[in-house]
């Protein structure tokens, strides 16, 4: 057995916040526990910046340091929990992720119209890639986001965690309630095969 | 059909668990219904894979957010002093590779920014482009164009030895890019199959300078800082580095593409400095014997262990391997034959070398060139001639193909021709090092020369009874067919024919190879002028076509030799 993992994906209370799942941390948090917001914030925030720093055009990335929009976007979320307990098992993933990705377009258009040394024209703005286009190509991008959205919160929060974030299997099976890094493992390669499905029909 | 599950499985896993996965093999093998998945697969780990880049380079010190103006989106390679980046630069909006020094990482900073400077001034098409070498923060790096495609360490790992042409390409290309290497003043010292990048297009580059150092240098440099499987034995017992171990350097990775693996099989260094002092061993045509030998002799001459019996440089050494390179291509004719079950009826276009003559003249705005009679062109009187190059399609239709048309290879071609007296026909082809062959006539053809007056005939027509016809193989840029049509023999060609060895039943086809004698007779009355691709014409009448207008559909007028060039396009 691993020793960083849970027994069961129900964790019993007092526990180190760090091996709890997040839909438990989001309940502890939610009912004031500041151990449970902070474990969310650690857990997440670093990985969503970097995570942020690919969908950001390259004229953009300053507003990552300037007004940090990811970790305003993740307090505010964390603010309104009542609004996202209720969408079950990933939910807060993927709204997370969600809430960041519409407030990159908000934040890269105040960009392009901001006056200054830097500016950039709005339509040029719109067509500047960020590096996760530049690499992959933005067609490919179009497919992939339209595959992950078609499919449950919950094979969205696995592959979310997995591919975009780069969490391991041991830390997605506490993360998520599984029992074991195997299983994490399964369930990952089970919604991997239902994206690429989805996205296989989309061609 | 059920897919295969199990392949499925590896592939699904391989992406869940970050394994690279070598996609050109999986496409390759996987059924056409399974295509899309896998396509949709390949996207989702492009995804992955950068997002890793970005998850594991943040805090890691060794993988800065910026350096100097870059920004770093990727770790591409990390070798023992540099790692090498992907990363983007604002100002050019491009995306570049930057092999950045680890800190401490030892050499004379001035020394690589010397060095990093002659590097940028190379600019050849098989040398990665450098564009500059600047120091940020206490760390020097080097950035340069940033190349997509596998390495050839990849390629030949994942799918088998290179072919033979492409192989004494590989050699071409690489012996020419390090002579630009040798030609800026430095040295390569580290040229292995891992440095070699096939791009896009299929081009071979030299993706990295390694441990580049200028030449005059080495003698006092500390040695053995490379590769050591890729090093010359001198190198590997403590020598300075040379023009002459980077050409040895050269030797062991076209040893590798060919074989598919190293000469040495040995677990240690020692061993392998006991190894490399005995030379490759077995040789290479004991591991591949079908080599050809221009290009084992090449190989071996670059590997030999005393540095004095290698090749001097790069640049002889890409002369021996341009030159097997087109002995190999000579061989693999572009066109062979395949039974063709369809004939052709249709026609076109006619010059006369008269009328060449007279288009010369005119272009040139003299009287005619003084050509030499062909050996030939005895004075027949005029006679006419149409010729028109057909290709066979799928459905058994037949399309009349014109200067500029597009071939593909697996296209079936053939040369509809109709003289008005007896014609002695020649089909030339030249291929892409400038090398002709003569197409028609064979010694295994039925039909010969001299072609019946007032008949139309099918080129190369039946072998044995059976329809053939040309068949492109391969794709090449240019097809470049010259017809010639004569009122008697025309002696040198008829000798080029007269060298081939007599046919065997079975036997492939060879075609005689068309010496500088023959074409230079022919050039005498016109034939091998290059017919501009539009051409330059003092009016509309003294055209090259309008000569062939003019002539076209006229049974008067021809006079001796014969000649029309037809170039179809057959781009890669």
């Amino acid at each position: 057995m691993n020793p960083g993992l849970p027994e069961s994906g129900t964790a019993p209370a007092p526990q180190d916040p760090r091996l709890l799942a997040t839909i438990d941390l989001l309940r502890l948090s939610k009912a004031g526990d500041d151990r449970a917001r902070d474990e969310l914030l650690g857990r997440y925030l670093p990985r969503l910046r970097r995570w942020a720093s690919g969908r950001l055009p390259m004229y953009a990335r300053s507003l990552l340091d300037t007004s940090d929009l990811v970790q305003d976007t993740l307090l505010r979320v964390l603010q309104g929990l009542d609004r996202i307990e209720e969408r079950g098992p990933g939910g807060f993933q993927a709204y997370v992720r969600q809430a960041v990705l519409n407030r990159i377009r908000d934040e890269v258009r105040w960009a392009a119209r901001r006056p200054g040394p830097d500016e950039v024209p709005e339509s040029l703005a719109d067509a500047t890639p960020s590096p996760l286009e530049n690499a992959i190509g933005a067609d490919v991008l179009e497919r992939y986001e339209r595959g992950i959205a078609g499919l449950s919160a919950e094979d969205r929060e696995l592959l979310l965690l997995r591919i975009e974030l780069d969490f391991d299997y041991a830390e997605i099976a506490t993360m998520t309630g599984r029992p074991s890094r195997d299983a994490a493992r399964m369930a990952v390669q089970r919604a991997l095969a239902k994206l690429a499905e989805a996205m296989g029909h989309g061609t | 059909m059920e897919p295969d599950r199990d392949a499925v499985e590896r592939l699904l896993a391989s992406v869940a668990d970050g394994i690279p996965v070598d996609w050109e093999a999986a496409e390759r093998q996987a059924r056409p219904e399974e295509r899309a998945r896998l396509e949709a697969l390949r996207a989702i780990a492009g995804v992955a894979d950068f997002s890793r880049g970005l998850q594991r380079g943040a805090g890691d010190a060794s993988f800065p957010e910026r350096w100097g103006s870059l920004l770093l989106l990727e770790r591409l390679g990390a070798g023992a002093r540099a790692d090498v980046f992907r990363a983007w630069d604002p100002a050019l909006r491009r995306e570049v590779a930057l092999k950045l020094l680890r800190p401490g990482a030892g050499g004379d900073g001035e020394a690589l920014l010397a060095e990093g400077r002659a590097a940028a001034a190379i600019r050849h098409p098989h040398v990665v482009t450098v564009y500059g070498i600047e120091r940020h923060d206490g760390r020097v790096g080097l950035t340069m164009e940033l190349l997509r495609g596998a390495t050839l360490e990849q390629e030949v790992l994942a799918g088998g030895p290179l072919d033979f042409a492409t192989a004494a390409r590989l050699g071409s290309e690489l012996a020419s890019a390090l002579g630009a290497v040798h030609g800026a003043g430095l040295l390569h010292r580290d040229l292995k199959p891992a440095n070699v990048v096939r791009d896009s297009e299929g081009r071979f580059v030299l993706a990295d300078f390694g441990l580049g150092l200028r030449a005059e240098e080495a003698r006092t440099a500390p040695a053995a800082s490379g590769t050591p499987m890729y090093m010359a034995p001198e190198v590997l017992a403590g020598g300075p580095a040379t023009h002459r171990s980077d050409v040895h350097s050269l030797g062991l990775v076209l040893w590798f593409a060919l074989a598919g693996g190293h000469p040495y099989d040995v677990a240690t260094l020692p061993a392998l400095v006991a190894a490399a002092a005995r030379g490759p061993s077995p040789a290479l045509r004991e591991r591949r014997p079908d080599t050809p030998p221009g290009l084992a002799a090449a190989v071996a001459r670059a590997t030999a262990v005393d540095p004095k019996e290698r090749f001097a440089g790069a640049p002889e050494a890409g002369i021996a391997l341009a030159e097997a390179a087109r002995r190999i291509a000579s061989r693999r004719r572009r066109l062979a034959r395949t039974p063709v079950l369809v004939l052709a009826t249709v026609v076109i276009a006619v010059t006369a070398w008269a009328g060449l003559r007279a288009w010369r003249a005119a272009r040139h705005g003299g009287s005619p060139a003084p050509a030499t009679p062909p050996a030939a062109a005895t004075a027949a009187g005029a006679y006419g001639v149409e010729a028109s190059f057909v290709r066979h399609d799928a459905g058994g239709r037949e399309l009349r193909l014109a200067t500029g048309d597009r071939v593909r290879p697996g296209d079936r071609l053939s040369l509809e021709v109709r003289a008005t007296r007896p014609v002695w026909v020649y089909v030339l082809d030249e291929d892409e090092h400038g090398e002709r062959f003569l197409l028609f006539p064979q010694p295994s053809f039925d039909a010969h020369n001299p072609l019946a007056a007032d008949s139309s005939f099918l080129l190369p027509g039946t072998i044995g009874g059976k329809p053939n016809a040309w068949t492109v193989t391969s794709a090449g840029g240019r097809e470049h067919f010259l017809v010639v049509a004569s009122p008697g023999p025309v002696a040198e060609l008829e000798a080029d024919l007269g060298r081939l060895p007599a046919p065997r039943a079975g036997a492939p086809i060879a075609y005689a190879t068309v010496g500088r004698a023959s074409t230079e007779r022919l050039r005498g009355v016109g034939g091998l002028a290059e017919l501009p691709e539009a051409p330059a014409v003092a009016s509309p009448d003294t055209g090259v076509f309008a000569h062939f207008r003019a002539l076209a559909g006229r049974e008067t007028g021809v006079h001796g030799i014969w000649v029309r060039q037809v170039v179809l396009e057959n781009p890669r």
